[in-house]
């Protein structure tokens, strides 16, 4: 039992890091996608298209953060607090980096056909990013409540 | 947590579609569109080309009887594999069966009960209601009245017009253009088909016709082709 708590303790530490990254990695990859086909048909503008593709690179930020704030020795008295936290933070933050990947995708395709409407298309991709940073502050203010910072 | 999204650059590469009549030149050429689609799985071409045979008609032989004809478009119908674009492409050819019948009706050829002549769900219905001028179904299809009275009076181009923003409508009402998966792929070619078909209306026309001509008139000669080349 006491293995497992510390497993457990262990895998929320290293979680958020890891899910923010895989989400990040999807987000960045259809958001990416997206830049390299809108360059296809325009002619200008490929900048702003490669600018927003690597917005959902943000959550691995916040996760190398939370996994940093989580960091302390890994006791029976620690471990649920870093699992429950980091593990939950990390899947908030792979969930929003693969939908603000899909936002920023259809911003970049609407955009395309649609210059002026470039800065709007951007809110919903904003918003998710919003949901992000309530997820990372939490974790960070939550987490002072862990015996052991 | 659905990631699949396998057409997102094939997507975002393909320019803007305007509604008919307000261009008067095709965002992307036949060739471009083509190049772009090799992109497709080849499982996701054959669904394409599944849809294009359902849909397509105009390069078929007239010598294929109604029968043949249906049986093929009801073949493929049964092969896109998509249950977003099944009944899409169901309605397309239901607006076909109107067309049809609208056109019989001008001829006073009712459908015989035993003859296969329509696809959908309302073959029946506009079998009973076949003198009606919408086949009863005014409220679901306004269409149908206006193009009776184009056939009425004599004005092919406005029914042409009509049949094609109709089509367009269709797919705007259905339209999935932030997705980037095969069907959103599907719907890009059936709008580009349409685009397609109401610029290109007059000189197809022309040409089928042309070509009609130099068919008739090289079986009526006694010179033949080979012998000319």
């Amino acid at each position: 039992m006491n293995d497992l708590a510390l497993s457990l303790g262990w895998l929320g530490l290293y979680a958020p890091m890891a899910l923010g990254a895989i989400g990040s990695m999807i987000g960045c990859s259809l958001a990416g996608q997206a830049a390299i086909g809108a360059m296809l048909e325009t002619e200008s503008g490929h900048g702003k298209y490669l600018g927003v593709s690597v917005m959902p690179s943000s959550q691995l930020i916040y996760g190398i953060v939370v996994m940093f704030t989580l960091n302390r020795e890994i006791t029976e008295a620690t471990a649920p607090g870093v699992f429950g936290i980091g593990l939950l933070a990390g899947l908030a933050l792979m969930a929003s980096a693969i939908f603000q990947g899909k936002a920023c995708a259809s911003a970049i395709n609407a955009s395309k056909a649609k210059p002026d409407i470039f800065g709007l298309s951007l809110a919903p991709s904003a918003i998710v990013e919003g949901f992000a940073v309530f997820a990372f502050i939490f974790a960070l203010v939550i987490s002072a409540g862990i015996p052991g910072s | 947590m659905a990631v699949a999204e396998p057409y997102t650059m094939l997507l975002a590469s393909l320019p803007h579609l305007p509604a008919p009549g307000s261009v008067k030149q095709l965002p992307i050429s036949r060739l471009q569109l083509k190049n772009r689609l090799k992109w497709l799985t080849p499982e996701d071409q054959r669904r394409l080309h599944a849809m294009d045979i359902a849909l397509h008609w105009a390069h078929l032989s007239v010598d294929l009887s109604d029968a043949q004809m249906l049986q093929r478009a009801q073949g493929a119908l049964e092969q896109i594999g998509s249950a977003f674009l099944y009944p899409i492409v169901l309605e397309r050819l239901e607006m076909r069966t109107f067309a049809a019948a609208l056109r019989r009706r001008r001829r006073n050829q009712p459908p015989r009960p035993d003859e296969p002549w329509g696809v959908g769900r309302f073959v029946r219905q506009i079998e009973t209601h076949f003198h009606e001028p919408a086949f009863g179904l005014g409220h679901l299809y306004p269409w149908i009245a206006q193009a009776h009275q184009h056939l009425q009076d004599n004005e092919p181009m406005a029914l042409e017009n009509l049949l094609i923003m109709e089509s367009w409508k269709q797919l705007n009402r259905v339209d999935d253009r932030h997705g980037f998966g095969f069907d959103a792929v599907a719907l890009y070619t059936l709008r580009w088909e349409i685009l397609h078909r109401f610029i290109h209306r007059d000189t197809e026309k022309a040409l089928t016709h042309f070509d009609t001509l130099v068919s008739h008139a090289l079986e009526a000669s006694p010179v033949s082709l080979e012998a000319l080349t």
